[in-house]
C-alpha cells in the first residue's frame, strides 16, 4: 500500500462511529435477532479493529469492509448453530429459541416484522443492503458475488414476498 | 399495514421500503460504548507500524532485493564463463591463436635473426592484439608447441612474408597452413603448379591438389603438400611468394621427446628380450618354465617391433613438414567489429540472466502440475464454501 492510500485511510474510531448503525441493522437483518445482532456486531468490530492494517480504501469503501466483515462473523454464527442444530437433532434435544426477541427494528408493525422473520436470511440481506444501507445495485451484486441482475430480482421477490405476507398476515 | 387493490408492485415495495427504512434497527447503548472502546483502543495502537504497511513494503524490497540479486547473479555468472584473460605469451604457449600485423612482427624478425629464443618473439607481440579470427592483412601464427627450438635467421620475403619458425635441432612436427591470394584464374592454375614444382625441387612430394575453377565466382585450389623439416622454412618462403597471404597458421609440435622414451623403451626391451634368450639357451629348465618364457619372449618381440614402427613413424612426421595451400581468386569474408566492452558487459550479463531464467522455466515447469492442482483445490474449496454460504442463507 503506498504512503498516499495509507494516508486516505480513515481512523478506525471515525469509520466505526460512522457505520455502527449500518452495520448493526445488517446484521439485524441477517440474523432476525437482536441479541444476537449486538454480539456479532461487537465481534465484527473487534475483528475490525484487528485487521484494520488490511483495509486499503482504494478496493472499497468502510462502510463495505465493515459490512464484509460483518457478513463473515454472521456466517460464522450460522454454521455455528448449523451445527448445533444438527446435534441436537440426533439427540431430539432441539430447543427453539429463534426470534425470541424481534430484532428488525422497534416501531415495526408485528405483521412485517413476522413476514421479515419468515424470509430467508439471504433475501433479509439483500433488504438489508439495497432498502436500509441504501446501496446501489453494482455495489450490492459485488458484495454478495453475484450478476446485477440476479440481485435486482432478489430484491423484487423478496420484497414481493414481503408484501405478500403482510398482506396475508392483515386479512388473517 | 393494508393493501389497497388498485395498488401496483412498485408502490407497494416503494411503501414496504419506506417501513423498513422508518423502523430501521438502531445499536444499542452498550454497543455503542464497546465499539467506542475499540476505537479508543485503535487510537492507542495507531502509532506502531502497521502490519500491511511492513508486510507490503517488505514485499516490494524482496522484489527489488530479488532482481538485483538475478542482475547481479547473471552479470557474475556471464564474466566467470569468459575465458580468463590472459596475454598473449600465454596464449601462444597454450596454441591459442594469436594475431599480429606485419608491422608489428617486424621487431620479432630481428629478434628471431638474432638467434633470440621464443619468449622474446612473445614478449614482442602487442598485448592487446589477441584475436580469435584471422583478418586481412594480418599475419596469423599459431603455435602448438611443447618445446621450442632456438630461431634461424631468416630473409625478408617482400610480399609473401612469411612467419619463421623451425624445429632447430630438435625433431618436431611442422604443420603450415597458408591461404594465398591470387590476381585470376590464369594465376591461380600457373601458381598451383608453381607450388607442386616448388615441394618436389625441394625433396618433397604432393599428397594431394584440387582445382576448383567455377565459369563465374571465386576459384580455389588445395593442395597439401610434404616437404623435408630442415627445407621447410625454405619452403614456406617460396611458397608464400605465390600470391598474397589471407591466413597463415604454423603449428610445431616437438615429437623428440617421444622418440627419445620410445628408444629408451626399446633399448630395455632388446636387453631383455637377450637376457631371455639367454635363459631359454640353459637345458636346465622345467618345460613349464620354459614356455612361460618363451610366451613372455614373444610378447616382448612383437612390442619391440610394433615400438619400433611407431618410432620409425614419429620420425618420419618430426622430417616431414606438411604444408596445407589454399590458393584463391577471392578475398576472405570481412569481419564484424569487435564489440565494446560495454557490449560485451551486457552480452555477458544477458547470457548469465538468460541461463537462470532457463532455470526458472525449467522450475515452473515442473512445478507447474502442482500449481495446477493447488489452483483447481482451491477453486473447489471456494466453490463449496459459496455453495455453503447459499445454504445457510437460503434458511
Amino acid at each position: 500500500m503506498t504512503v498516499a492510500a495509507l494516508e486516505k485511510r480513515p481512523d478506525f474510531a471515525q469509520a466505526a462511529r460512522d457505520h455502527l448503525a449500518s452495520v448493526h441493522a445488517y446484521v439485524a437483518y441477517l440474523v432476525g435477532n437482536r441479541s444476537v445482532a449486538e454480539d456479532l456486531t461487537a465481534t465484527a468490530f473487534e475483528k475490525a479493529l484487528r485487521n484494520w492494517t488490511r483495509f486499503d480504501p482504494r478496493r472499497a469503501s468502510a462502510r463495505t469492509w465493515l459490512c464484509a466483515i460483518a457478513r463473515g462473523v454472521a456466517l460464522d454464527h450460522f454454521r455455528a448453530e448449523d451445527r448445533r442444530r444438527r446435534r441436537e437433532d440426533a439427540y431430539a434435544l432441539r430447543q427453539e429459541f429463534e426470534i425470541a426477541e424481534p430484532g428488525f427494528g422497534d416501531g415495526l408493525s408485528p405483521e412485517l416484522e413476522s413476514a421479515l422473520a419468515s424470509l430467508s436470511a439471504g433475501e433479509r440481506e439483500v433488504i438489508a443492503l439495497r432498502v436500509l444501507l441504501e446501496w446501489d445495485a453494482e455495489t450490492v451484486a459485488r458484495f454478495l458475488g453475484i450478476s446485477r441482475s440476479a440481485c435486482s430480482m432478489r430484491l423484487s421477490r423478496a420484497l414481493e414476498k414481503l408484501s405478500e405476507r403482510v398482506a396475508s398476515d392483515v386479512e388473517a | 399495514m393494508s393493501r389497497p387493490e388498485n395498488e401496483n408492485p412498485k408502490e407497494r415495495h416503494e411503501k414496504t421500503a419506506r417501513e423498513l427504512r422508518k423502523h430501521r434497527p438502531r445499536p444499542s447503548e452498550a454497543l455503542i460504548s464497546q465499539v467506542e472502546r475499540l476505537g479508543e483502543r485503535s487510537s492507542e495502537r495507531r502509532s506502531r507500524p502497521t502490519r500491511i504497511q511492513f508486510s507490503r513494503r517488505k514485499l516490494v524490497f524482496a522484489l527489488a532485493a530479488a532482481l538485483s540479486i538475478a542482475v547481479a547473479g547473471g552479470i557474475v555468472a556471464g564474466e566467470l564463463s569468459q575465458p580468463s584473460k590472459m596475454d598473449n605469451a600465454t596464449a601462444l604457449r597454450q596454441g591459442l591463436l594469436a594475431t599480429v600485423t606485419q608491422e608489428k612482427l617486424q621487431p620479432v624478425r630481428k629478434a628471431a635473426a638474432t638467434g633470440a629464443n621464443v619468449d622474446q618473439f612473445i614478449e614482442a607481440v602487442p598485448q592487446r592484439k589477441a584475436v580469435q579470427s584471422p583478418a586481412s592483412k594480418d599475419l596469423a601464427v599459431t603455435a602448438e608447441s611443447k618445446t621450442w627450438g632456438g630461431w634461424p635467421s631468416t630473409t625478408e620475403s617482400g610480399a609473401g612474408s612469411v612467419a619463421s619458425i623451425t624445429t632447430g635441432n630438435r625433431l618436431a612436427e611442422l604443420r603450415a597452413v597458408l591461404t594465398l591470394k591470387v590476381t585470376n584464374n590464369d594465376q591461380l592454375s600457373r601458381k598451383t603448379a608453381r607450388a607442386m614444382k616448388i615441394a618436389r625441387s625441394l625433396s618433397g612430394y604432393v599428397v594431394s591438389t584440387r582445382t576448383n575453377v567455377p565459369s563465374r565466382g571465386v576459384a580455389t585450389s588445395y593442395l597439401v603438400l610434404k616437404v623435408p623439416a630442415a627445407r621447410s622454412q625454405e619452403a614456406l618462403i617460396r611458397i608464400s611468394e605465390l600470391g598474397k597471404i589471407l591466413i597463415q597458421q604454423v603449428s610445431l609440435e616437438d615429437v623428440k621427446a617421444t622418440v627419445t622414451a620410445q628408444s629408451k623403451t626399446i633399448q630395455e626391451l632388446r636387453r631383455e628380450i637377450a637376457s631371455l634368450e639367454q635363459t631359454l639357451s640353459q637345458q636346465t629348465l622345467t618345460s613349464q618354465a620354459r614356455s612361460q618364457l618363451q610366451v613372455k619372449l614373444a610378447r616382448d618381440r612383437a612390442r619391440l617391433s610394433a615400438l619400433k614402427n611407431q618410432r620409425t613413424k614419429d620420425i618420419l612426421r618430426g622430417r616431414l613438414a606438411t604444408i596445407t595451400l589454399t590458393l584463391t581468386t577471392g578475398n576472405l569474408p570481412e569481419l564484424p567489429a569487435e564489440p565494446s566492452r560495454i557490449h560485451k558487459a551486457i552480452d555477458r550479463a544477458w547470457n548469465g540472466l538468460s541461463s537462470e531464467i532457463s532455470w526458472a522455466a525449467t522450475g515452473l515447469i515442473v512445478a507447474s502440475p502442482f500449481i495446477l492442482l493447488a489452483a483447481l483445490l482451491a477453486l473447489a474449496i471456494r466453490a463449496r464454501r459459496r455453495s455453503e454460504e447459499r445454504r445457510l442463507l437460503e434458511k
